[in-house]
């Protein structure tokens, strides 16, 4: 060991270089355009889709107000994505915030402290998903497949039960797929990842 | 960017910059990986140096954010360019022969074999941090620091050993 130590030591004798201040200022710029050109793509891309789906569910109560049977489901879709709407930002909102501005953990955190906290941030967002995920997006595609069958079906959902039934599973299967390919990237390998190293911290204790 | 960009800090970071290479090497095989990982490293250091409360050594605390930063760090793209650097900057040291950079390699490669959080441990021992100093880094215990220093050490042993005969 004592040999490795001088091998070490000798290995990394040299110099690792130096950033002038153009270029260093030059890699913060650039870290700071990536970190918040990639949580303004997240944010974009849940709040168009809440959009949308806000908009064509205000455009069917508005043109159909006389049909109860499509104006209640469209209003219970509304009432039902608003929470998930607030909650969403403001969890969203802590999540970029905590990549853009300092870190309060940063500075003087160790290794465990500041991967526990990392863990804990995407732990919580992972969940509240999660929930979403399980609750919201059935709903909303059961109303979805519903209001188009009565709107644009002769007959509606009544008279074809098999064949919305049918694009109802093939709306859920898409979503479950993409659902899933994005949360095992985005959440589930860093969650087991964290997990693997905070384990590790436990053991030998 | 906001804050100008303080040359003290700057200055502090040149002098440690061996840190976030030798870190880097010790986590990512990869050379393209490795230079991005580095970028987030000095972002990281910028971002945090306001917090910084000078209590600790400056290299002691830029160990912590470039360990917390490589074992916390997703690629986000695959496709992400980062910023093009001069030939120094690529360097974790002069090589001097093709020798000490075999040396180097058996070394991480020996290294690299360890758990992510063994791999950090040895490292600052290697770099003549004290018992205290790993402790306040990694979050660990003076004495749980020592004892699976021994394990490491032999371990380590073990294996140059196999890499030495093989």
């Amino acid at each position: 060991m004592d040999q490795l130590k001088k091998d070490w030591s000798a290995a990394h004798s040299g110099t690792a270089g130096t950033y002038d201040p153009a270029t260093f200022t030059r890699i913060v710029r650039s870290r700071v355009k990536e970190h918040t050109r990639t949580a303004m793509q997240y944010f974009w891309a849940s709040f168009v889709l809440q959009l949308i789906v806000y908009a064509l569910l205000s455009h069917v109560i508005v043109r159909y107000w006389s049909d109860r049977t499509v104006v209640l489901p469209a209003i219970l879709g509304i009432a039902l994505f608003i929470p998930f709407t607030i909650v969403l930002m403001t969890k969203f909102k802590a999540i970029a915030a905590a990549g853009k501005t300092h870190d309060p953990a940063a500075g003087d955190a160790s290794l465990k402290e500041y991967i526990l906290l990392r863990r804990n941030m995407l732990l919580s967002f992972y969940r509240f998903k999660r929930w979403y995920e399980f609750i919201l997006i059935p709903l909303a595609s059961a109303i979805g497949v519903f209001i188009v069958f009565e709107l644009y079906v002769p007959g509606g959902v009544a008279e074809h039960q098999s064949v919305a039934l049918t694009i109802l599973i093939i709306t859920l299967t898409s979503c479950a797929w993409a659902i899933h390919r994005e949360n095992q990237r985005n959440f589930k390998e860093p969650l087991a990842r964290f997990d693997e190293v905070l384990k590790e911290f436990e053991r030998e204790k | 960017m906001k804050e100008a960009l303080d040359q003290a800090f700057l200055s502090e970071v040149n002098q440690n910059l061996g840190i976030a290479h030798k870190v880097a090497r010790l986590y990512f095989a990869d050379p393209d990986e490795r230079d991005d990982v580095i970028q987030e490293m000095m972002y990281q250091l910028w971002r945090s140096y306001p917090r910084f409360n000078k209590q600790s050594k400056f290299s002691t605390w830029m160990y912590s954010v470039c360990l917390n930063t490589a074992l916390t760090y997703v690629r986000k793209s695959s496709r992400r360019k980062s910023e093009p650097l001069s030939e120094t900057h690529m360097q974790i040291a002069d090589p001097g022969s093709e020798n000490k950079e075999e040396k180097i390699a058996r070394m991480y490669q020996a290294i690299g074999t360890l758990s992510p959080l063994n791999r950090a441990i040895v490292m600052l021992y290697l770099d003549d941090l004290s018992y205290e100093e790993i402790a306040s880094v990694t979050g660990l215990t003076k004495t749980n620091v020592g004892v699976r220093l021994v394990r490491i050490k032999s371990e380590l042993e073990k294996k140059m050993k196999l890499t030495e005969e093989n």
